[in-house]
């Protein structure tokens, strides 16, 4: 088995990672969902580079974190849906969990003066 | 562990789903683009405006597809097609340059495929028997004789099978012959006497009837026969009624009890008789005197326990020799034993020379190799520029090189196919050439032939693609990009080519040499003398039944009045019986003492092998007699107590003294009396034309008699023609006698070299492939190095140099090429012929001559391939070669 986080210190991919992660928590959702999501969720802050996000979804596939199935979205449109699996939604705790304690590490540091 | 499978699956179901998994891809990225232009749209942009900004947004499509493609695919596993489909086209355009290579490559590839399919069969073939690999074969060893592959004494036999705990079971058998009589023309058997485990120990199971019950092997009782399946069908018409019914074999009445499988070949070699593969088998009867201390005459086979190692076996059988020495000192010193695994003990004497033929083929592979790694060499500067624009493109150099590579095992799997098609050719060409005394049954194109061509033609392709990969991309993209720019290339190119072709000149004057010393060996021991004239004679066995014939007058008689009436044959010049065929069979050994002269301390016994010959026997054989007499007819039938010597007798013990006159006594018959030497004769190489005689004495009939003898007959011609009226004579003395093992020894003597001959021949073939496979090399890099030069002629030539001095130039390089290919051969031929040196014979493995002869050959080739280009070069016109670039 690989290590869990792979490139622990490429932040931005583990990140990117997360939210999708995240966005999926509720339910299923196609690629633009999320980014869309993502965008709203962070009111505007965080707009996720989508010529990232597919390649993302796509590896996340492959690592079994999430399932995909083929719907048809709100405009009646052939759209690829990704939902997490049991996998992804015990990854989606362990990463939440570890994000808080690094964020919550730098925020430490952050205050000492 | 599940995400892994999961993976792998998601993986392998999008290999043989490419094209949808690219449909879907699209059409995700599609939506997208969709989803975020209306997005755009509803913010108030143009429609047009939108789909940009979105296609904006999202970034180079074509890539992100390739990045989920690769992702999922197994990338390697893709481009590796590719190249192949590649490779096969970049082969396909070129088809001379393709075919000359593909031919070189099975030629060298079909070579080696042919050679391994001997040395399978010959080395690797598993034997038939049950867990082959715990068989062992269990010799005495004689200090003295250096022989360590000596029958064994039955009371040892016995003696190690009931005290050793290493062996689950020993088993014992010895090669015979038995008269078949009955329906049909009499014959003669090659059969074997065994111990009634002997089948089971080996795993062999009869294919109708029973095997022999152990009680069948006490003396009395083993009155029972097994048939081998030739004999079954050949003889019996293969009557599956067979069993139980009764045959006559020397006479006596024989109970068939059972039918072995076809291929039952265990037979010693050494202890063989006439060295044929036996036809029947009967249990020896064991009986109560087989436990003295005699004659050493049987072959044992055992089967180790379970786990235990050989050195184990071999230290418990010498305590147990050393037990029976301390018993038996007399009978016992100086001998020891020898523990061999079985698959060894049958290939000993052909491994050296199978492992020298195949080293020998590897060399002529090579040899191709360097060939092919020239061409494709050649062809690195025209393809300079187009792995330039690859490289430029961003292709990476191990890119490049893997597809180089890729060529290049492409190149040599098509050898190498082509090799398998042809094998059938050309493993059948060299069974012919494989002489029958070598008892190969399965020479053929099996599995484990064609797996080792595979792996050849794939390290032969990444052999010799290997360098030329490497070298193409080195290149400098610049460099070779710059229109009409001449990189480095073409020189460092042209020292590789160089450095080859020094390495197929080393080599092929390695084969050469080793081919000419074999050759030369060969002719040595054809020219060898015999001892004996072997023109116009030919040999029969004539065994007489002791159940028919049981007084020894009797068996005297027959021979004489046989003899008698082959001398009026017209067209036989003389005949007379002796009991062993030179050169192709055993003779018989005893130890005796020398009147006047003290018994030698045990374990020194003075030895001498034993003739029993018929009358006229030193005029028809040819051997010359050197001092004193010949017996005559009354000593040839009244017992008289004479016998004849061998030079090598004389020589060996009365080296100080005159023999004739001298008496010997043989401890070979029931009462030995002293007899007196009466005559000298010169020594006959009866056990090969290279091995060096033992002490021989000839006995006459009436003094040692003997019911099995060799009626030899010369004739002034063809003497083969003479054998049907022969046999008319025998059939009307006796109806029941057959006429076996008739032999020319002309034949017997061409056979006796058959293994020497088959390595010469082949290694000469082998080292001709070579030969031209080399000069064909040469040639090709003298005469590429030429082109190379053309301009720079021109120039020369316009300048005023000569035709002459330019043909020079080119010469110049052939020769240099030839001096230190030689040089480097002649080091090397020096180092590796030492392998050959226990194959030659009467020539040393350095011998001078042979190695100028073949230096001198190998240089004139060599010259005559560089001369071509050579002349070439003086006939180019100036102003040809000045535009020619």
């Amino acid at each position: 088995m690989k290590d869990k986080r792979e490139n622990p210190g490429d932040l931005l991919q583990g990140t990117l990672d997360l939210l999708i992660l995240k966005a999926l928590a509720k339910g299923s959702m196609h690629g633009y969902g999320v980014a869309e999501w993502i965008h709203e969720s962070s009111q505007d802050v965080l707009r996720v580079e989508e010529g990232a996000l597919y390649p993302a979804l796509h590896r996340l596939e492959l690592r079994g974190l999430l399932a995909s199935e083929w719907g048809t979205s709100d405009n009646n449109r052939r759209a690829k849906y990704y939902a997490l699996t049991a996998t992804g939604r015990k990854r989606l705790a362990e990463e939440t969990e570890y994000w808080r304690r690094m964020s919550g590490a730098v925020a430490r540091v952050l205050q000492t003066a | 562990m599940r995400t892994f499978f999961n993976e792998l699956w998601l993986r392998i179901k999008a290999l043989l789903n490419r094209k949808q998994l690219d449909r879907d891809l699209e059409d995700e990225l599609v939506h997208h683009l969709d989803m975020r232009a209306q997005k755009n749209r509803e913010a108030g942009m143009n429609a047009e405006e939108a789909r940009y900004a979105a296609t904006r947004n999202l970034g180079n499509v074509t890539r992100l597809k390739e990045i989920s493609r690769e992702m999922r695919t197994f990338a390697w596993l893709d481009t590796f097609w590719q190249d192949v489909r590649y490779a096969a086209r970049v082969l396909g355009s070129k088809p001379a340059f393709t075919a000359v290579i593909v031919v070189t490559l099975a030629t060298g590839i079909g070579a080696n495929s042919a050679v391994f399919s001997v040395v399978n069969s010959v080395l690797l073939e598993s034997l038939p028997y049950r867990q082959e690999n715990q068989l062992v074969m269990v010799w005495e060893t004689n200090a003295r004789t250096g022989n360590d592959h000596n029958v064994v004494s039955p009371a040892n036999f016995l003696y190690w099978q009931d005290h050793n705990t290493v062996f689950e079971q020993m088993a014992a058998f010895y090669d015979d012959t038995s008269t078949l009589t009955g329906e049909g023309e009499p014959e003669q058997i090659p059969s074997q006497g065994i111990s009634t485990n002997l089948f089971p120990l080996l795993g062999i199971a009869p294919i109708l009837g029973r095997d022999f019950s152990p009680d069948e092997g006490l003396r009395g009782h083993n009155h029972v026969v097994l048939l081998g399946y030739r004999l079954w069908q050949r003889r019996f018409g293969s009557d599956r009624g067979i069993v139980n019914k009764t045959i006559k074999l020397d006479g006596l009445s024989f109970l068939v009890v059972g039918v072995m499988p076809p291929n039952v070949t265990l037979f010693a070699p050494k202890g063989s008789l006439s060295g044929k593969v036996a036809e029947l088998w009967y249990p020896y009867g064991w009986r109560e005197e087989d436990r003295k201390p005699q004659g050493r005459w049987m072959s044992a086979v055992a089967r180790l326990k379970p786990g235990l190692k050989l050195v184990q076996a071999q230290t418990q059988m010498e305590g147990l020799v050393a037990e029976i020495t301390s018993m038996y000192p007399d009978f016992e010193a100086s001998w020891g034993v020898n523990v061999v695994p079985v698959h060894q003990d049958m290939v000993r004497n052909i491994r050296p020379s199978a492992l020298v033929l195949l080293g020998t083929v590897g060399f002529v592979l090579l040899i191709a190799c360097a060939n092919v790694a020239n061409l494709l060499l050649s062809q690195a500067a025209s393809r300079e520029r187009d792995i330039a624009v690859r490289s430029a493109l961003g292709a990476s150099r191990w890119r490049i090189t893997r597809q180089l590579l890729i060529e290049s095992v492409l190149l040599a799997m098509s050898g190498g196919a082509l090799a398998i098609l042809a094998a059938r050719w050309t493993i059948s060409a060299l069974v012919l050439l494989i002489p029958k005394e070598l008892h190969l049954a399965s020479v053929d194109l099996n599995s484990r032939v064609v797996a080792f061509t595979a792996c050849t033609s794939l390290l032969t392709g990444l052999l010799f693609g290997i360098v030329p990969a490497f070298d193409a991309t080195r290149t400098n993209s610049s460099d070779a990009l710059r229109e009409g720019g001449r990189s480095e290339t073409g020189a460092r190119g042209h020292r590789l080519r160089n450095v080859f072709a020094v390495a197929q000149i080393s080599l092929s004057l390695v084969l050469l040499a080793g081919a000419a010393l074999l050759v030369r060996s060969f002719l040595r021991l054809s020219s060898v003398d015999p001892g004996f004239n072997p023109r116009n004679l030919v040999m029969a066995r004539i065994d007489l039944p002791s159940t028919k014939y049981p007084k020894d007058a009797q068996d005297i008689d027959f021979f004489q009045r046989l003899l008698e009436q082959v001398r009026v044959i017209p067209g036989v010049r003389a005949a007379t019986t002796d009991n062993s065929f030179p050169l192709t069979g055993m003779t018989p050994g005893t130890s005796f003492n020398i009147v006047g002269k003290p018994t030698p301390p045990a374990g020194q016994d003075r030895v001498t092998e034993v003739q029993i010959i018929g009358s006229d026997y030193f005029h028809t054989m040819g051997i010359p007699v050197l001092r004193g007499r010949t017996f005559t007819d009354r000593e040839q039938s009244l017992m008289s107590h004479v016998v004849m010597i061998s030079e090598q007798l004389a020589r060996q013990f009365f080296p100080n003294e005159d023999p004739l006159g001298q008496k010997l006594i043989i401890d070979m018959k029931k009462k030995n009396e002293p007899c007196e030497i009466v005559g000298i004769v010169a020594d006959v190489k009866r056990a090969g034309l290279d091995v060096i005689p033992v002490a021989m004495s000839y006995w006459p009939h009436a003094e040692l008699p003997f019911s099995s003898l060799m009626l030899a007959v010369r004739t002034d011609g063809d003497p083969l023609t003479k054998v049907g009226t022969i046999r008319d004579i025998v059939h009307r003395m006796d109806p029941d006698l057959p006429l076996s093992d008739v032999l020319t020894m002309d034949q017997s003597l061409s056979e006796s070299v058959a293994r020497q001959r088959f390595g010469a021949v082949l290694v000469a073939i082998l080292a001709g492939m070579a030969l031209f496979l080399a000069s064909i090399g040469i040639y090709g890099v003298v005469s590429h190095a030429m082109s190379l030069r053309t301009r720079e002629f021109g120039i020369r030539m316009a300048l005023g140099a000569k035709a002459g001095d330019v043909g020079w130039l080119v010469f110049r390089h052939g020769v240099t090429l030839a001096g230190v290919g030689v040089a480097v051969g002649v080091a090397a031929a020096l180092v590796l012929t030492q392998l050959i040196r226990g194959l030659l014979f009467g020539v040393s493995a350095h011998d001078p001559e042979t190695l100028a002869e073949v230096t001198a050959f190998l240089v004139g080739i060599t010259l005559g391939a560089c001369w071509i280009p050579a002349r070439r070069a003086t006939h180019a016109d100036p102003l040809v070669a000045l535009r020619y670039e």
